[in-house]
């Protein structure tokens, strides 16, 4: 990461608050998860024909070999390398607060800073599904009259989640505007 | 009640709709009852086939039975509808009650109020009957109140609009106020602001990036058949005819939809957009509800000067999940008519001393033909983006009604030290994205867009609207 790039999204004031590091845990679930469902569609049928079908002629189970193990070998480099990506991807999920906006950070390929004014919040959800459950972390959803904001902050410890939603719904009580 | 108490002068007006109702609601049944006695009436007399039982004629009066029958439960059902639908307006709000099978009742409240639209369809219209639509943002529900006269239901229409505005007014009082006819709604109080004459639409519609595509895939298959020497097998391409088809009946329909569009400005300051052909909708938006302006020119619209201007609403259907042009406040114009249609809407915009800023030349890398078409600026009322080529579009948002900002940079932005600004409006075809700026630049209009909308929200009302609607014409015209 260069100095511009550090400028661009750099915090507004001191620092950005990171997500629980947990989130990564969830991450590297989710990513293997839909990598291993991967591998089954492209892999396993190519598998089942080498191993288990009858007869092919040998030159063509010759080249069935061939693609299976490089295309095995490729999931398996970029899965690896997905699954490693992923602990940076989660830290680069950070927000900070400052006196009448919060800001939100996130990706490494793609980013995006959010600043949503606390006073264009309509309303602030906490959600956890059952396997962020499991990885003790809750997601925060800000809700605006516009549906581009999009502003969500995943990976959050409960109680910082629960906490950061009070202080979001007062502020934004206080600071209401109208449409 | 106090005497003195301000309400206890206001009587609640509650009323039915009109009683025609029910046969503008199923004239389909009504027609197609007399068109099956047309057109099988004669033939089932006529006929004397011999059968076990005797003729068909003896029995003639059963399938027309039938029919009435069916025409009869309709209607009643219909006039039990009507028979129990009500509408109260009070001081505060209006409450639609439907208490035919199962009870539904709504309420809109005056503050809530978004925009307010008269439909006559076209069975309707011969009635001289109106429906009145309110919406009211965000849940998407429409509360609609069918059919009214429509002297009766412009009349609501403009008390609903005074009160949206937080004017206080009476139904009384705003009957007193003239209406428009059946074929415009246009009445004499009311300001013509801009109308679209019928060839100018018509000539927009067919030049169209749509029609370009076409023209030149049938150019290819022409030059294709030359070259194989078969000059005439672009005409048995199977594909060309259900896409001329399909493109004639796009085009037909947007025409029925926006035929003499006319945009008004009603006394009160909101703005009347009307149009149709066949049916006449007729749409009211207080001006502080405007969200966005966004302008848009396809290439070829570029050779006349033609432009379209569209509109952010809270609570509009987008213009393509409708018939209705909602979000539509210039179908073609001019770049005069825009500047007259944007001096209505904001009297204060000064688009034209706006200094748009050009964006960095490394930008070609990823905008190869139209780089420099693309610019931004912000004045004290608005944030402008513009750009593109095959149709190029500049988006309009006042500071006050931006939602959130973002700042995003893709990969061979990094590399290119490029990043976009966003705007975020509420639903609708506005998009306000200033693309591929400079990195220090997008940190910088992020950072200050974000003090100016406090500064903009901070003032009591939209700076942009604060002089009262005078009829004057913009200073460059």
């Amino acid at each position: 990461m260069n100095q511009q790039q550090s400028a661009l999204f750099a915090p507004p004031t001191e620092a950005w608050t990171p997500v629980s590091r947990r989130y990564a845990g969830l991450r590297r679930l989710s990513s293997a998860t839909s990598w291993v469902f991967l591998a089954l569609i492209i892999v396993g049928p190519q598998a089942f024909m080498v191993f288990f079908l009858q007869g092919f002629p040998g030159s063509a189970i010759r080249t069935l070999r061939w693609t299976l193990a490089a295309s095995a070998a490729v999931l398996l480099v970029l899965a690896i390398w997905r699954l490693w990506r992923q602990g940076a991807i989660a830290r680069s999920w950070a927000y900070a607060e400052r006196d009448s906006d919060l800001y939100i950070k996130s990706g490494i390929f793609n980013r995006r800073l959010t600043v949503i004014p606390y006073g264009r919040m309509q309303a602030v959800n906490i959600s956890a599904g059952p396997i962020e459950r499991a990885f003790k972390v809750a997601t925060v959803k800000l809700v605006t009259a516009s549906a581009q904001s999009d502003a969500v902050i995943p990976g959050l410890d409960p109680e910082a989640a629960a906490a950061l939603r009070d202080r979001l719904t007062e502020r934004g009580e206080i600071q209401a505007t109208g449409l | 009640m106090l005497p003195d108490d301000p309400r206890a002068a206001y009587e609640p007006v509650l009323e039915h709709p009109h009683p025609l109702t029910p046969i503008a609601k199923s004239w389909i049944a009504l027609v197609a009852v007399g068109y099956f006695i047309l057109r099988d009436a004669p033939d089932i007399l006529q006929d004397t086939p011999s059968g076990g039982w005797g003729t068909i004629a003896e029995f003639w009066y059963v399938p027309i039975g039938l029919l009435v029958a069916v025409l009869a439960v309709s209607l009643i059902a219909g006039y039990l509808t009507w028979r129990f639908t009500s509408f109260i307006i009070d001081d505060e709000q209006v409450r639609i009650e439907r208490n035919f099978i199962s009870h539904r009742s709504e309420r809109i409240a005056f503050t809530k109020i978004q925009s307010v639209d008269v439909t006559q369809p076209l069975v309707a219209r011969l009635l001289g009957l109106a429906a009145l639509r309110v919406d009211v943002g965000g849940g998407g529900s429409n509360a609609s109140i069918e059919y009214l006269s429509r002297k009766r239901a412009y009349q609501l229409r403009d008390y609903l609009i005074t009160r949206a505005h937080g004017t206080k007014a009476t139904v009384a009082a705003s009957a007193q106020t003239p209406i428009g006819t059946v074929f415009s709604d246009a009445s004499a109080a009311d300001r013509r602001v801009v109308s679209v004459p019928p060839s100018r639409l018509v000539a927009s519609m067919i030049v169209t990036n749509s029609t370009v595509v076409f023209l030149i895939v049938i150019a290819a298959l022409v030059v294709y058949g030359i070259i194989a020497d078969q000059p005439l097998a672009w005409l048995s391409t199977s594909f060309l005819i259900p896409w001329a088809l399909a493109m004639g009946a796009m085009i037909l329909n947007r025409i029925r939809n926006e035929w003499n569009f006319v945009l008004t400005m009603t006394p009160d300051g909101g703005l009347r957009t009307a149009s149709g052909l066949t049916s006449l909708t007729s749409q009211t938006i207080p001006r502080n509800r405007v969200q966005a302006v966004d302008i848009s020119q396809p290439l070829l619209w570029r050779i006349v000067g033609w432009q379209r201007v569209r509109i952010d609403v809270l609570g509009l259907p987008t213009e393509s999940s409708s018939s209705v042009p909602a979000n539509l406040l210039l179908p073609v114009g001019s770049a005069q008519d825009v500047a007259i249609v944007l001096h209505a809407l904001w009297p204060n915009l000064r688009l034209d001393a706006i200094a748009m800023r050009p964006i960095p030349k490394s930008a070609r890398w990823l905008r190869w033909l139209d780089a420099q078409t693309y610019s931004w600026g912000y004045d004290e009322y608005v944030l402008v983006a513009s750009g593109g080529l095959l149709r190029k579009r500049t988006s309009i948002v006042p500071h006050a009604r931006v939602q959130s900002v973002r700042l995003r940079q893709g990969v061979i932005q990094r590399k290119l030290r490029l990043a976009d600004v966003q705007a975020h409006t509420t639903p609708g075809p506005v998009d306000v994205v200033c693309q591929h700026l400079d990195e220090t630049d997008a940190r910088a209009l992020a950072m200050s867009e974000l003090d100016r909308m406090r500064a903009a929200r901070s003032r009591p009302e939209l700076s942009l609207l604060s002089t009262p609607p005078q009829p004057d014409r913009p200073p460059n015209s």
